[in-house]
């Protein structure tokens, strides 16, 4: 984290890390603002070596993040359009407008039990495919003009 | 041998080369991906890694910009901070609740997504092996961030006289130690 604190038009902002000094040394806040920051030889070796571990721990949350989307090609979506904007705009509504109320997140819960099974059959019966395409391709083309999609929701990442 | 012969085991030789290069870098992103899944808190088993080292800032309702370490989407919708912490000491601090608690004003300001009340601090030794202890912290309310900017802000003006830490031993890894009572009343 940045040890800067910046200024916008009006506002002063202030980083966290900045904010968290107050909860270790209030005295501390102060002198780093009058004379900036100031280590000690073994802070500075402690802080190296939570760089490293920060890149560790940021590499890991990729890895298990590439891992989760290849796992996600089994959704009905991805399985029939690949990585198309259909899957990108059914993914979108379930984002934004199925995630924000209950009824939406009780059919997405449902969907991910159903999905994979379904996924399965259509692999093995890839005959199947086509009106599942077609089906979900006039969905999602119908979606694509819905005003709460305009802009980009917020996709898996 | 012939040279048809060699041709054939040198291609063998390149196509092992290849499956052998491969089938480690494969291991490596698994065990990468396998020691996220075991760190999670269990409570997150099912959520969804949603962001990783992205800056978030808000100017409402106070001014506050943050980098998160990992956020991660509940199956209800609800997004849990998580941040990492390198040292010896096992346990949470009050700054790791401050810096989740202006995190959390971030990302509700920028994303407009109920973020939870809760938070987890990863503590990990900074021995380089193991995994990281998850550490649940309740996180404090957006009046209380809001009135800690404030207080910041009135301690930097000169308007308060800042306090000093709760513990001594935070005095005996400073490194402005020396000069601390001459510096300041």
């Amino acid at each position: 984290m940045g040890k800067r604190s910046r200024r916008s038009d009006n506002d002063r902002m202030v980083s966290a890390s900045d904010l968290a000094q107050m909860g270790r040394c209030e005295r501390l806040v102060v002198f780093e603002h009058r004379h900036g920051t100031r280590r000690t030889a073994r802070q500075q070796r402690a802080r190296e070596r939570g760089v490293v571990e920060h890149e560790r721990f940021y590499r890991e949350g990729l890895a298990a993040s590439a891992q989760a989307i290849r796992k996600g090609r089994c959704f009905i979506a991805t399985c029939v359009f690949g990585e198309g904007w259909q899957t990108q705009v059914l993914r979108g509504f379930r984002d934004v407008a199925l995630r924000s109320n209950v009824w939406g997140r009780r059919l997405i819960w449902s969907y991910y039990r159903l999905a994979p099974g379904i996924c399965t059959c259509l692999r093995r019966w890839p005959a199947l495919q086509a009106p599942v395409r077609v089906v979900l391709g006039a969905i999602a083309a119908s979606l694509r003009w819905w005003p709460g999609l305009r802009g980009g929701g917020q996709c898996r990442r | 041998m012939s040279a048809v012969g060699w041709g054939v085991l040198g291609g063998l030789v390149v196509v092992c080369l290849a499956a052998l290069v491969i089938a480690w870098r494969r291991s490596v992103t698994t065990d990468a991906a396998l020691a996220e899944r075991a760190s999670r808190p269990d409570a997150l088993r099912d959520a969804e890694l949603v962001y990783m080292e992205r800056l978030f800032w808000t100017s409402k309702p106070v001014g506050v910009v943050a980098k998160i370490d990992r956020v991660y989407r509940m199956p209800s919708g609800l997004l849990v901070l998580v941040e990492l912490k390198t040292r010896w000491a096992n346990q949470p601090s009050l700054s790791d609740v401050i810096q989740l608690s202006a995190q959390r004003v971030a990302v509700m300001g920028q994303t407009h997504q109920a973020v939870a009340s809760y938070a987890y601090v990863m503590v990990k030794a900074p021995t380089g092996r193991g995994l990281p202890i998850a550490h649940r912290v309740q996180l404090m309310t957006d009046e209380h961030v809001d009135a800690l900017v404030r207080r910041r802000e009135e301690i930097l003006a000169g308007r308060i006289l800042p306090g000093r830490p709760q513990s001594r031993k935070t005095c005996l890894s400073c490194a402005f130690r020396g000069q601390c009572d001459s510096l300041l009343p």
